[in-house]
């Protein structure tokens, strides 16, 4: 479905929300939920909290159905809303530390993390997001994960156009570099070339 | 376009983000240099692997508690508009507990006496045993006067039953016989005095310590 598709459904379904359908509500809450889920939770890192954040935003977006701007595509005011709570939830972890054991130095910490190192590629990619910092993971996940539009990345994160494309760029550039030593791993792997033991 | 020029518009290239002269002067690049077809390849992977990224679902019965969480919602603004008439502004708890806040914060300030009230001890109980009792000390507040009387009061009131309690009830009505009031020259710091009928002595208690009452006898001259 292209995206001008896409956003004349949104809006005859939010125009119907505005009128009390709550089966268009439904549709929205069916259409949004997981896209949403899948940003939010990789920004938090917690099941639980991103679906808090993705009810929330849900709440909201029926609380404030009526001063929804017809001008605009859903898709960028559902998304503002949502990644507007994930990063004030981060603002808020900021300012409670919580200590993970795997923040704990020490050597059976390390090997403990190098033992869940996950083998396949995908979750390589997934773990290399994780560690992408917020501004480049956001950037990356909007554009290359939920394929928006440069345009609409730009109004979400409400920042210029020329600076989404240079952090989407820096966050390929940084997680094709992290990828790099797997892939060749992996390439090897499969050409079954002898692999030194610091590898395995 | 040299190497490095080309590299920094890889993805873009790769994604089609490029449009005429630009993504031409790509692609004759490509065709004759295989480090940058390499990087190319490597730049088409990491798109591949992002549209194979491990999806994460919401829970089974989210919309179910979503519709649940909007019926509270709906059912609260239904009843505050049901009570109200027609275009008076609805004003929602949310909105109006930090205004309450304000109002009551500023009430109690002011009954409290101002600022005079919150200057030297921390404790007005303690500053009162610490300090050498006199005449002036010993004015009558009448009760009721002031609502933060009344709070010393009360608090007066609950050291006097829990010294009952720790004497217990025979030895507490000894002490019963007639019950006074010190009035510091600060303003609200009632504390008990207690007279003992058969001495004629004063005796007036301040908290020492957490859960410790220091018993102490007001000076025979005053």
């Amino acid at each position: 479905m292209d995206k001008e598709t896409e956003k004349h459904q949104d809006h005859e379904l939010i125009r119907r929300v505005q009128n009390g359908d709550m089966v268009a509500f439904n549709d929205i809450t069916d259409r949004y939920k997981d896209r949403l889920m899948n940003v939010v939770y990789r920004m938090l890192n917690s099941q639980q909290e991103a679906e808090d954040i993705v009810q929330e935003t849900f709440l909201r977006v029926y609380q404030h159905r009526q001063s929804f701007d017809f001008r605009h595509c859903f898709s960028t005011w559902i998304y503002t809303i949502a990644l507007n709570l994930a990063r004030n939830e981060l603002r808020k972890r900021k300012r409670f530390k919580f200590f993970d054991i795997f923040d704990m130095k020490g050597s059976e910490t390390e090997i403990a993390v190098e033992m869940v190192m996950p083998t396949n590629l995908p979750q390589v990619l997934d773990r290399a997001i994780e560690g992408l910092p917020e501004k480049y993971k956001l950037a990356f996940l909007l554009r290359d994960v939920q394929e928006l539009p440069y345009e609409e990345v730009a109004r979400v994160m409400n920042i210029p156009l020329g600076t989404v494309k240079s952090r989407v760029n820096r966050a390929r550039s940084i997680l094709r570099d992290k990828l790099k030593p797997r892939r060749e791993e992996s390439n090897a792997l499969s050409k079954g070339t002898l692999l030194p033991v610091s590898l395995l | 376009m040299h190497c490095r020029r080309v590299r920094s518009f890889l993805s873009a290239y790769c994604r089609g983000e490029l449009e005429g002269k630009q993504a031409r002067a790509i692609a004759d690049h490509m065709a004759n240099c295989p480090a940058c077809r390499g990087e190319e390849a490597s730049v088409r992977d990491l798109f591949k692997l992002a549209e194979e990224l491990p999806s994460t679902r919401v829970s089974a019965d989210f919309n179910s508690r979503l519709l649940n969480r909007i019926a509270e919602a709906r059912h609260q603004e239904t009843r505050t508009k049901a009570y109200l008439p027609k275009g008076v502004p609805v004003f929602t708890v949310n909105r109006v507990a930090p205004v309450l806040a304000v109002v009551c914060f500023a009430l109690a300030f002011v009954f409290a006496g101002g600022l005079g009230n919150f200057q030297g001890h921390d404790d007005p109980l303690m500053a009162l045993g610490e300090a050498a009792l006199d005449d002036s000390y010993l004015t009558v507040q009448p009760v009721n006067e002031h609502w933060a009387f009344q709070k010393q009061l009360n608090r007066a009131t609950r050291i006097q039953d829990l010294m009952g309690r720790i004497m217990g009830q025979s030895s507490f009505n000894s002490f019963a016989g007639q019950t006074d009031w010190i009035q510091s020259r600060r303003p609200m710091i009632p504390v008990p005095v207690f007279i003992i009928p058969s001495t004629g002595s004063q005796h007036f208690m301040v908290p020492a310590q957490p859960e410790t009452l220091l018993i102490r006898e007001v000076n025979a001259d005053s």
